[in-house]
C-alpha cells in the first residue's frame, strides 16, 4: 500500500480541510485515488422512530472517549450537543454528539471501528418536541 | 477575560519555561507536562508556547468573564462547563458567565487550560511563567489566588467546526512509552542516559537502579521528584563541587535515595548523577502521582532524539488537523 489505511483516514482530513475534492497518488505500480463525498448530514432524523447520527468525519470510532471508561449504555439519557463518542483522525478527535435531546436506543458501529463519511454510529429515541411545536403539527 | 472563583495552592501560569539563565542561576520553570500544555495550544491555533494555566490541586473553579475558546488538557480532572461533563484533552467555545469546574483527577496529577491567544501576563525574561522560589513571573511570582481576574492575548476571532468542539488523543496514548522487563501494568517507564557520576556507583547499585520498582514520595513536587527504594551505593566517596544541573537529572544524595530534577530543580547542585531522564519523557513524572511506580530503563542519545521528535511530529500534525476544525469569523461572514 502506497499509504497505511488510517494515514488515509488522515489525507482525507486534509483534502476536505484545505477543499480538495479529489487526489491520485501514484508510486510504483500502485495508485490511490481518494474522492471526497459530497456534503453527508450527521443526523437523520426520519418522519417517525429513532434518529441516526451518523460520522461526520473518517477515523476509528469510539463510544464515550477513549481515555474514559464507557459510562454510555442502551437507555441513557442524552442532552442536545452531548459529546456521546468522538472519531479518532491521527491524533484529532471530534466528536459525535447528539443532535437534539433523546434517549440512546442503539448503538450501531462496533467502537473501535474505522468509519466513513455517513457511516451510522448510533441510533437514538428524540424526546417529544415541546408542547408548542406539537400544537402546531396539530392545527 | 477569566475569573478565578476557587483554586487551591500552587496553581500557577506557565509556558514552555525560561530558557537560557541558568547561567545566572534562574531555572527553567514552565509546565511540568509541556506537551499537554503545547497540545492544548495545537487545539487553539495558539503559539506552541502560550501561557497556560497548570492546575495541581483541585478542584478549581473559575467563571469566564467574556466569551472564550479553551482546551483543557493533562489529567482528566473531570472538567464540567456550567454542569456539563466535557471530554478530556477537549477544546470549545465557553460563552460569558459560564462556569468551569475541575475536580480531582483519578489518574495523573496536572491539567492544563489554555485560552485562545494565551494567557496575557508580562513576558519575564523571555517567558510567561510563574517563578515562585523567587517570586517573579506569571501573576506577580505567585500563585492564583480566588478573586484574581486574566486576561487572555489577542487571538484573531475564529469559530469551531462543531458547536461540541474538538479534541486531542491524549499523549498517554499517543506517544510510545518505553519497554521495561520487569515492570508491571501501571507503571512508568522512562528513558535514562547514564550521567557522569554513574561509573562510581557499585555494581549491585547500577543494576538496583535499572531493575527495581522506584515508588514516588510524597515529597514531590515541581521542584523534584523524591523516589523511595534501595539505596544506592558509590564505591568511593568523591567530593563534588556543585556545578551546573538540569531537569532530569537523577541525583543520588546521601540517603541513597534519588531525586530527578524537575522545572522548579535548582539550576546547580553537588549530589553524584547517575543518570538524567529524557526530556522526551519528563512529561510522565508531571502526571506519576505519589505512590506511583517509575522504571528506569537505559537509552542512546539517538533513540532521546527520535523520542522528542515523535512528540514534535505528534503536536505537528495535531495542530494542523485542529486548523480544519476552526473558522475565522470574517471568512465566514463573507
Amino acid at each position: 500500500m502506497i499509504l497505511a489505511t488510517n494515514d488515509i483516514a488522515e489525507l482525507i482530513e486534509h483534502m476536505r480541510g484545505l477543499g480538495v475534492a479529489e487526489i491520485e497518488i501514484a508510486g510504483g505500480d500502485e495508485m490511490l485515488r481518494v474522492a471526497l463525498p459530497e456534503a453527508v448530514e450527521q443526523s437523520v432524523r426520519t418522519a417517525s422512530g429513532p434518529a441516526i447520527i451518523a460520522a461526520a468525519a473518517c477515523g476509528i470510532f469510539f463510544l464515550g472517549h477513549p481515555a474514559r471508561e464507557v459510562t454510555l449504555s442502551i437507555g441513557t439519557r442524552l442532552e442536545a450537543g452531548e459529546v456521546v463518542g468522538v472519531i479518532a483522525t491521527g491524533p484529532l478527535l471530534q466528536p459525535v454528539s447528539a443532535p437534539a435531546a433523546g434517549t440512546l436506543t442503539r448503538v450501531l458501529c462496533e467502537p473501535g471501528q474505522r468509519v466513513d463519511f455517513g457511516t451510522p454510529l448510533l441510533a437514538f429515541a428524540p424526546l417529544d418536541p415541546p408542547p408548542d411545536l406539537r400544537k402546531r403539527k396539530d392545527a | 477575560m477569566i475569573e478565578i472563583l476557587e483554586t487551591q495552592p500552587l496553581n500557577s501560569i506557565q509556558d514552555l519555561g525560561r530558557l537560557g539563565w541558568r547561567c545566572h542561576g534562574i531555572g527553567r520553570s514552565g509546565a511540568m507536562d509541556r506537551v499537554a500544555l503545547a497540545a492544548a495550544n495545537a487545539l487553539l491555533g495558539n503559539e506552541e508556547g502560550a501561557a497556560g494555566i497548570e492546575f495541581q490541586l483541585f478542584p478549581a473553579r473559575l467563571r469566564f468573564r467574556a466569551d472564550t475558546v479553551f482546551a483543557i488538557t493533562g489529567a482528566d480532572c473531570a472538567p464540567r462547563l456550567d454542569g456539563h461533563l466535557l471530554p478530556p484533552w477537549w477544546a470549545m467555545a465557553a460563552r460569558e458567565g459560564q462556569e468551569l469546574v475541575l475536580s480531582p483527577p483519578r489518574r495523573g496529577l496536572r491539567s492544563y487550560l489554555a485560552v485562545a491567544g494565551g494567557i496575557d501576563v508580562p513576558l519575564v525574561l523571555g517567558s510567561r511563567s510563574t517563578q515562585m522560589r523567587d517570586g517573579f513571573g506569571g501573576l506577580g511570582g505567585r500563585a492564583l489566588a480566588a478573586g484574581d481576574g486574566l486576561a487572555a492575548l489577542p487571538a484573531a476571532p475564529f469559530t469551531m467546526r462543531d458547536r461540541a468542539g474538538h479534541g486531542a488523543l491524549p499523549a498517554s496514548q499517543s506517544l510510545a512509552a518505553a519497554a521495561h522487563d520487569t515492570a508491571r501494568a501501571g507503571e512508568i517507564v522512562l528513558r535514562v542516559i547514564g550521567a557522569a557520576e554513574y561509573g562510581q556507583f557499585d555494581e549491585v547499585s547500577r543494576n538496583t537502579f535499572w531493575n527495581a520498582p522506584w515508588k514516588v514520595t510524597s515529597q514531590s513536587n515541581r521542584q523534584g521528584c523524591r523516589l523511595a527504594g534501595n539505596a544506592l551505593r558509590r564505591t568511593e566517596l568523591v567530593e563534588m563541587r556543585s556545578h551546573g544541573i538540569v531537569p532530569g537529572v537523577i541525583q543520588v544524595p546521601p540517603s541513597g535515595e534519588p531525586i530527578i530534577q524537575l522545572a522548579d530543580g535548582n539550576s546547580a547542585g553537588g549530589y553524584p548523577k547517575i543518570g538524567v531522564v529524557i526530556e522526551a519523557d519528563l512529561w510522565r513524572i508531571a502526571q506519576a502521582a505519589p505512590g506511583n511506580v517509575l522504571r528506569f530503563v537505559s537509552c542512546t542519545l539517538e533513540e532521546a532524539h527520535a523520542a522528542e521528535r515523535e512528540i514534535v511530529s505528534y503536536l505537528l500534525r495535531l495542530r494542523r488537523l485542529a486548523d480544519y476544525c476552526r473558522f475565522p469569523v470574517s471568512e465566514q461572514a463573507a
